[in-house]
Parts: C-alpha cells; sequence; structure tokens
C-alpha cells in the first residue's frame, strides 16, 4: 500500500507534522471564531506556504482547511452564532442542547461526528483518487474543455442562492482570469497600462478582498453575541450510553451525504451539511425533536461537512478542477509551486498525494485530541470580542499580500476586490463561485483553444468524442435545469 | 417594491459585459479554428450581459428587501487599507500599520480613543517584529531609523 510506503514517511518527517500540527491548530482557532471564514484563514496564510516544499505547503493548508470544520461547531453550540458557514446547520440543535446544560456532550459528540466523517472522506480519497487519475490519463484539451465547463456550469448551479446570479460570478471570475498578456497571440488585455497587471494577479489577491475584507466590513458593529455561554469542564463533557447509541446511523449517512457532494464542483461542506440535517429529519418519525436538543441533528450534518472537505480534494488533485472556493485557493498555491495538479500527480509526485492523504489521518487525530480534552482552551478563545479580532484580520490581510510582491499596487486591488466584493454581497451575491471561474478559467481558454484547433473551428465536433460529448450533455442538462427553476420562480412571483 | 438588489445588481453585470465585450475586439478576434486575444473573453462578455439582462428582468417581477449598508465600518475599513497602502513604501511598516488600525477602528461603535492607541501600538510593533525580524522579510520598520 503506498499509503505506508510513500505517504507516512513523507508526513512523519519533523518538519511535515509540526506544519501539520500549525495547521490543524490555526484552522480550529479560526473555525472557532465567528466572522472569520476558513477561506480566509488558507488566504491569509498562503503567503507564508510559498516559502515552503509544496508538499508541506498543502499539507498546512489542507489542516488548515479541515481543521476549520471541527472548530465551527463550538461556536454554533455555545454562542448560537457558527464559526464557519458550514457549522450553521448545528445551531438549530446544538445551542438547545447547550440551554439544558448538554454543551460538553454536544462538543464531544460534534468531534466524534466530525473525526468519522473525516475518516471515511479520506478513505474514499485514497481508494477513488488513484481510479479517477487512472480514467482521466486518457483526456485530451477536448475532454478536459468538457469537464473543466462542467464544473463551472456545476459551481453556478449547485451553490447556495439564487443559480443564475452564482454563474454569473462564475463568468465573473473567468472575466478577470483574462486580465494579463495573452500566452498564445501577445495581446494585452484589460491590463490599462499597468505593468503590475502583465502577467495578471494571484488568486490571493482576489480571495483577500472578496472574502477577508468584505468579512470585515459587513461584520464590524453586526456580530453580536446572543444569550449567554455557560463554561464546559472537561467532567460534563462525556454523552450518554443512549446518545451513542442514537448518533451510530446518522453519523453513518452524513459521511454518505458529505462524501457525495464533497466531489462535486460548487457544493461543498455548507450544502452537504443541510442536506444531511434534512435527510436526518426525513429518517425519523418523530421530527418534533429536531431542533430542541436532537444529538441526531448534530452528528449527522458535523460528519457530512468533514466527509465534503476530505473528499474535495479528489478532484482538485486529479483533475485539477477545484471542489470547493477553497481548495481554487489551495490550487492556486500548487500553481504557484509550478505543480499543475492533474491525472500524472499521483504517478509523477506521490510523494505529495500520498504524503497529503498520510497527514489527513495525522491531522484528524490532533483533531480530535484538540477538540475533546483541550476544548476549555477554545471556550475561552470564543470570548474575544471582535473588535480586537478585524484589527488583526486586517493587519494579516496588508502585509501577506503586500510580502507577495513588496509591492502595494496589490494591497490596493484587495481594497477594490472588497469594496467590489461588500457592493455584490448586498445584492446577494455569492463570491465563492467567482473564485472557481478564477482559477478554471485560463485553463478553460486554453483547453478550448487547442481542441478547437483540432477539430479545425467546429464546436460540434466536440460531440463526436464519447466522454466530451457526455460532459457535455450534463453541462446542457445543468443549465436547462437552472433554466427551468429561473422560468418557474419568475411564474410563481408574477402569479401572487 | 420591487427587487432593486437584482435590477442593480444585474445592471452592473450589463455594464461590465458591455465593456468586456466592446474592449475585446481591440486584442483581435481571429477565427474559431485560430482565435485571436479577443474571442474569447468576447464569448464572456456576451454572456456576462445576458445573465446581467436576465437577473434584472427576474427582480423586477418580484419583491426585495431593502439593501442594508454597514456604511460606516465601510467608509473606516477602506479608507484605513488606504492609508496603508500610501505609507507602507513611504514611511514603514510600523506608521503604516499603526495608522491603519487607528483610522479602521473609527468604525467601532464601542471604541474608547485610549485603547485604541494601545491596540495600535501594539500591533504595529508586533507586525515589525514578526515580519520584518523573525520571517525576514525585506520591509522597514521606520524609514530612516529602523
Amino acid at each position: 500500500m503506498d499509503l505506508f510506503t510513500i505517504g507516512f514517511p513523507v508526513a512523519l518527517t519533523a518538519i511535515n507534522i509540526g506544519y501539520c500540527f500549525l495547521g490543524v491548530f490555526l484552522g480550529t482557532f479560526v473555525g472557532v471564531l465567528p466572522g472569520i471564514s476558513g477561506l480566509t484563514a488558507v488566504a491569509l496564510l498562503l503567503p507564508l506556504s510559498y516559502q515552503l516544499d509544496p508538499t508541506t505547503a498543502i499539507i498546512m493548508l489542507g489542516g488548515l482547511y479541515y481543521g476549520a470544520e471541527y472548530g465551527g461547531s463550538t461556536a454554533s453550540i455555545l454562542l448560537n452564532l457558527p464559526g464557519t458557514a458550514s457549522n450553521a446547520v448545528t445551531c438549530l440543535d446544538g445551542y438547545p442542547m447547550a440551554r439544558q446544560g448538554r454543551a460538553g456532550p454536544a462538543l464531544f459528540i460534534t468531534s466524534i461526528a466530525s473525526f468519522f466523517g473525516a475518516a471515511i472522506g479520506t478513505i474514499l480519497v485514497m481508494f477513488l483518487a488513484p481510479l479517477l487519475a487512472k480514467f482521466a490519463l486518457s483526456f485530451h484539451s477536448a475532454e478536459y474543455f468538457s469537464a473543466m465547463l462542467l464544473g463551472l456550469v456545476a459551481a453556478g448551479t449547485m451553490g447556495q442562492g439564487r443559480q443564475i446570479k452564482n454563474v454569473a460570478m462564475v463568468v465573473l471570475g473567468m472575466t478577470f482570469g483574462v486580465i494579463g498578456i495573452d500566452t498564445n497571440t501577445g495581446a494585452f488585455r484589460y491590463t490599462f497600462g499597468i505593468a503590475n497587471l502583465y502577467d495578471g494577479f494571484p488568486i490571493v489577491i482576489l480571495a483577500m478582498g472578496f472574502f477577508g475584507v468584505t468579512e470585515v466590513i459587513a461584520s464590524i458593529n453586526r456580530l453580536k453575541f446572543v444569550g449567554q455561554m455557560g463554561d464546559v469542564s472537561l467532567r460534563s463533557l462525556m454523552p450518554t450510553k443512549d446518545d451513542f447509541r442514537r448518533i451510530r446511523s446518522p453519523m453513518i449517512r452524513g459521511a454518505a451525504v458529505g462524501s457525495f457532494f464533497g466531489p462535486l464542483p460548487g457544493t461543498g461542506p455548507t450544502i452537504a451539511s443541510f442536506i444531511a440535517y434534512a435527510i436526518e429529519k426525513k429518517c425519523h418519525r418523530d421530527a418534533s425533536k429536531f431542533g430542541n436538543g436532537a444529538v441526531e441533528g448534530i452528528a449527522s450534518p458535523e460528519a457530512a461537512n468533514n466527509a465534503a472537505v476530505q473528499t474535495s480534494f479528489i478532484p482538485t488533485l486529479t483533475l485539477g478542477i477545484p471542489g470547493s472556493a477553497t481548495m481554487a485557493v489551495m490550487l492556486g498555491a500548487l500553481l504557484v509551486h509550478g505543480i499543475q495538479p492533474g491525472p500524472k500527480l499521483i504517478i509523477e509526485q506521490p510523494e505529495l498525494f500520498w504524503g497529503v492523504i498520510a497527514s489527513f489521518w495525522i491531522g484528524n487525530i490532533f483533531l480530535l485530541i484538540l477538540n475533546i480534552p483541550f476544548i476549555g482552551i477554545w471556550v475561552r478563545i470564543l470570548k474575544v470580542p471582535y473588535k480586537y479580532l478585524y484589527p488583526c484580520i486586517l493587519c494579516l490581510i496588508c502585509i501577506g499580500v503586500y510580502s507577495l510582491n513588496n509591492s502595494a499596487f496589490d494591497v490596493g486591488m484587495v481594497i477594490i476586490f472588497g469594496v467590489l466584493g461588500y457592493i455584490l454581497k448586498l445584492m446577494d451575491f455569492e463570491p465563492a463561485p467567482m473564485l472557481i471561474g478564477f482559477i478554471l478559467g485560463p485553463m478553460i481558454e486554453e483547453n478550448f483553444r487547442r481542441s478547437m484547433v483540432i477539430t479545425n473551428g467546429d464546436f460540434w465536433a466536440l460531440f463526436e468524442r464519447p466522454i466530451t460529448a457526455g460532459f457535455l450533455a450534463l453541462t446542457v442538462i445543468l443549465l436547462t435545469w437552472m433554466l427551468y427553476i429561473s422560468l418557474k420562480e419568475i411564474r410563481l412571483k408574477s402569479i401572487s | 417594491m420591487k427587487n432593486w438588489k437584482d435590477i442593480f445588481g444585474g445592471g452592473i453585470f450589463v455594464l461590465l459585459g458591455l465593456y468586456v465585450l466592446v474592449t475585446a475586439k481591440s486584442f483581435g478576434l481571429g477565427t474559431a479554428a485560430r482565435m485571436g486575444g479577443g474571442y474569447y473573453p468576447m464569448i464572456l462578455g456576451a454572456i456576462l450581459m445576458a445573465l446581467g439582462v436576465a437577473i434584472s428582468l427576474i427582480g423586477s417581477r418580484e419583491r426585495g428587501s431593502p439593501l442594508s449598508i454597514n456604511f460606516f465600518p465601510l467608509v473606516a475599513v477602506v479608507a484605513g487599507l488606504w492609508c496603508f497602502v500610501f505609507l507602507i513604501d513611504r514611511i514603514g511598516i510600523i506608521p503604516a500599520i499603526f495608522i491603519l488600525i487607528f483610522v479602521a477602528s473609527a468604525a467601532d461603535l464601542e471604541r474608547r480613543w485610549g485603547g485604541t492607541a494601545i491596540l495600535a501600538f501594539i500591533f504595529s510593533l508586533v507586525s515589525w517584529l514578526l515580519f520584518s525580524i523573525l520571517l525576514g522579510l525585506p520591509i522597514v520598520g521606520i524609514r530612516g531609523l529602523i
């Protein structure tokens, strides 16, 4: 098994264990704190990761990403305020449990469920990623183009919020991706004569603006704690025997839902957790206990979001198509290191692939330790008010972006994107699909051009390739579905 | 009340798409088999416009909720960040961070200026120690001094 012969020797070096721990520690930290998302945290640490070996960088950033899913439930349970969006649904039953004096067992159960979901997700990555990579080895530009197109449309149509707006954000991201000198013709595209834009700009700048700055502006004076918080002692953590019996099947169902939605582009942990909760409600005859502190209602979504986070690595590492906006940012980190994720990654860089997977096991065990015996630390961190937090976030954004190229111009771009992001947020446009569009846009253009050269400009010739035709057909189905939903919404609204 | 959020939001996309579409011509369109630099952006611009029109149309036929702009934080945060941009290369990281925090804190309804000054002082010093000294990034503390 490559995991043991290649993966663990890489992941168990002192430096990789150290950065894995740093990643999951900081991940839990930002996960616990409401108002700062995992994506912002990954973007904040990205400049630091440029100095690391690519494997170590992905181990750390990955740890940050799945660590945030553990931490996020703490705020949901204790404050009724989700630490990250994918833990919002945990508030529904987690907070009532805390009100009943069962905050300890709730925290224990979410950690166990998270670990279970992550373990199932990681096992799936181990077995499915090599299979998918083998299948994708035969891909040419036409297949890549159609697979990425499907990914983009899926990112738009399956995310949260109104589909047509998400699709518009995807296309906006693709447009931002055009900026810079065209590698094929040498045309200066949307550079406005500014030398800093000739090579385009890294995804971190977009992510810091649309997520970091926008989040800060939207949270100041608005992020208020509701209710009061009790202290959690270690003795009160243990769930009852009955709890353990009741969470068994919800965890399995949650992990299954999460593993299904994780690899699909656009449907990340947030959607997985909401759907897992909805399914859980359907599975019980007595649905009235949900919302009143049902342990099933926290076990299933927490297993789902962690399974989704782990499985979102499958398409990213094997096809180069990010499964979520955070994965898009991480893909950007790999590209900076000169690594183009694709089907050859597992063969050409087995240390990276298996090392990262082995680090998932190590990181999740760290997280179990951090979140059960040491839960008291995180409860105390929750009491840090946002007015001390946001100056810190702003400093990290400024210095992090400035340090990329020692350029104040880059920080200026972050501000512009931050304002644009806030305006679009006010109008209910989600920024996540845009990041996926930004990272996939240039690749799609490249593969589109190449396949058009091969078919001599005949778009319909693409349908002669079976795999391509399959992807394109799925794309058309998704777009038709979006159109149908949009039209139905108009009709419903105009009748009422 | 109509859904002005979507009507305006769609409008932004229409204008952006129009700009992208019109300027794409100057990059050279080429043919489908030999695409110029403008072929792909032209497609994107057209899609942006079409989606923008659709979003506005849907918005004009339904009811919406009013905007709730977090106005003061928007101004304070943006002003603070611009201060950083203008100061970092001219006078160094310590004053740039100090002023960034001072200006951005103006947004906080519960701020006390004394506390803000202490916070700004600590953050500017820690940033300098962490990034310039510990991580060794080429950023000066205060130009001409450290």
